[in-house]
């Protein structure tokens, strides 16, 4: 029977188009090739034929002729061979050279069929034309390129912003030791001119110098942590830490803007694993909003409560809390978009890119009203969380298995 | 040295400035008080004897143009010497419109003060 089979299927190819199975193949809606268990075309049906508007001896030579997108050719052939040695079933997209010379994207899948002694009797491969879909896909990917241009452009607006909001607190920040330095020295200097010289006294005072010294250095080492790093890198972050930072940085221009800050951190917080960088421009950015939100009130104090917690499912929530003005709650979800802003001068990427961020960690950012004033925003982020390594903006798993 | 022996207030949240001012204005000849807020200084009953007051901008709580506000209503005053660690022109000219001697950025150094003193006694 096996050997019977053989001989059919290696019968010259036009012979069989015209057979019974010629005609089956014919019936079926769609374009269906039978191949030799070598690889040798042995059937095209109708509609294959018609599409390409060639003969059968045309499409058997279909890897030395441009049947196939030139382009494709190296890559079918290569899957194609291989499935053929190996005997597996395969699966490729290509594009198909139609009638009039236009070629549409198709999807190929080959099968075996064994016969009753386990050796392949001949191929089935079906092509479905995917053209439509493989544009709507293309568009997408486009628009998601787009969209992920425009992302990483608010994300590096942020990081303007971020950096122009802290210009002023770094001047602060490191002018107050600063002085503390220049008053010491001249202390210092008149001590020692001083008849007879305060050697104690000078000795003191040059040890505070040193301190303050240090004091400048190291919030310039917090500011080269904060801004030389343009990667996202994943590590393990301690949220308590990365909160101080950005409290000690931020303390300044806060209070200038009258605001009271008080930080409850919990004890004993698991670290989650993400870009530090990134959160403690999200935490900032919290910080900024909820001080922008508190600046025209006036009948009760600027409280801003920062605090950290560990969620029952095993994260860790982050939330800024004010007294400010809050926000119209028919607005909640505009408060995410880009562009969106409830503030004069403000450009309304802090929330949507702060979102982003946060959901890049596999966590949420939401926001809602207090009960008494003001809002309070938060994120929650699963510890033991693994994020993938990827540009800042790109999406997730890519849903086409492209051979 | 018009004002050696006068008391000079030093109110800054700062801690290290806090430390360091009072020290070299001793240094100068003075009598130097520090105090951490507005607040304090306000509570202190050493201020019906304060000369000139250094006073920090931005401080939690009163700042200094509130700690001023307050002192023109209670009808008492006291030549102020702003220093502020944020170098910003225009908050330094509505200060000295408002009535201060001086308005100082940190870092400012030994001369700085000593003619922003000169200026203050002129104030009284």
């Amino acid at each position: 029977m096996a050997l019977a089979m053989d001989a059919e299927i290696d019968q010259p190819a036009p012979e069989l188009a015209s057979d019974e199975r010629g005609k089956t193949v014919d019936g079926i809606p769609g374009l269906v090739a039978i191949l030799t268990p070598s690889g040798e075309v042995s059937v095209l049906n109708k509609q294959i034929l018609e599409y390409c508007g060639r003969t059968m001896e045309e499409l058997q030579q279909w890897g030395t002729n441009d049947t196939l997108h030139p382009e494709d050719l190296p890559r079918v052939i290569q899957i194609f061979e291989q499935a053929i040695a190996s005997g597996v079933p395969y699966e490729l997209e290509t594009r198909l050279r139609r009638f009039d010379g236009f070629y549409r994207w198709f999807q190929l899948r080959g099968r075996p069929v064994r016969d009753g002694s386990g050796e392949i009797a001949r191929w089935y491969v079906l092509l479905t034309d995917i053209d439509d879909l493989k544009r709507a896909q293309d568009e997408l990917r486009r628009e998601e390129a787009a969209l992920n241009k425009v992302r990483s452009e608010l994300a590096h607006l942020a990081r303007l912003t971020t950096l122009s909001a802290f210009t002023a607190s770094i001047a602060h920040e490191v002018n107050q030791p600063l002085a503390a330095i220049v008053t010491n020295a001249s202390t210092c200097l008149r001590m020692l001119a001083a008849g007879p010289p305060n050697i104690e006294g000078a000795r003191e005072t040059a040890k505070r110098t040193i301190r303050d010294g240090q004091r400048a250095s190291e919030v310039i080492s917090r500011l080269r942590g904060l801004f030389t790093r343009k990667e996202a890198a994943i590590e393990p972050v301690d949220l308590n830490e990365a909160m101080r930072e950005v409290i000690a940085l931020s303390l300044s221009e806060l209070q200038r803007a009258g605001a009271i800050v008080r930080a409850d951190l919990a004890d004993h917080l698991p670290p989650v694993m993400g870009d530090r960088i990134q959160l403690q421009q999200v935490i900032l950015n919290l910080l900024m909003n909820a001080a922008d939100a508190m600046s025209e009130v006036s009948d009760r104090p600027k409280a801003l409560t920062v605090r950290s917690e560990r969620e029952d499912g095993g994260g860790v929530r982050v939330s800024v809390r004010d007294t400010g003005v809050g926000f119209d709650l028919q607005s909640v979800d505009r408060l995410f978009e880009a562009f969106y802003t409830t503030k004069n001068g403000g450009m309304g990427i802090g929330l949507s890119v702060s979102r982003s961020i946060i959901e890049r960690h596999n966590g949420r950012l939401w926001a809602e009203l207090n009960h008494d004033h003001g809002a309070t925003v938060a994120f929650s982020i699963p510890t033991g969380s693994v994020i993938p390594k990827r540009e800042p903006g790109q999406r997730g798993e890519s849903a086409n298995a492209q051979v | 040295m018009t004002g050696a022996h006068s008391l000079v207030a030093v109110v800054d949240d700062d801690d290290s400035v806090r430390e360091s001012l009072p020290d070299l204005l001793r240094e100068l000849g003075y009598v130097a008080l520090s105090f951490s807020s507005a607040e304090e200084f306000l509570a202190s009953d050493r201020m019906g004897q304060t000369n000139y007051l250094i006073l920090d901008v931005a401080m939690p709580g009163m700042s200094g143009p509130d700690l001023q506000a307050e002192l023109r209503r209670r009808r008492r005053h006291i030549p102020i010497i702003y220093i502020t660690a944020r170098p910003d022109e225009s908050l330094r000219r509505r200060l000295l419109e408002d009535g201060a001697a001086e308005c100082l950025f940190k870092p400012f150094t030994e001369k700085d003060l000593l003619e922003a003193l000169d200026v203050a006694s002129e104030d009284k």
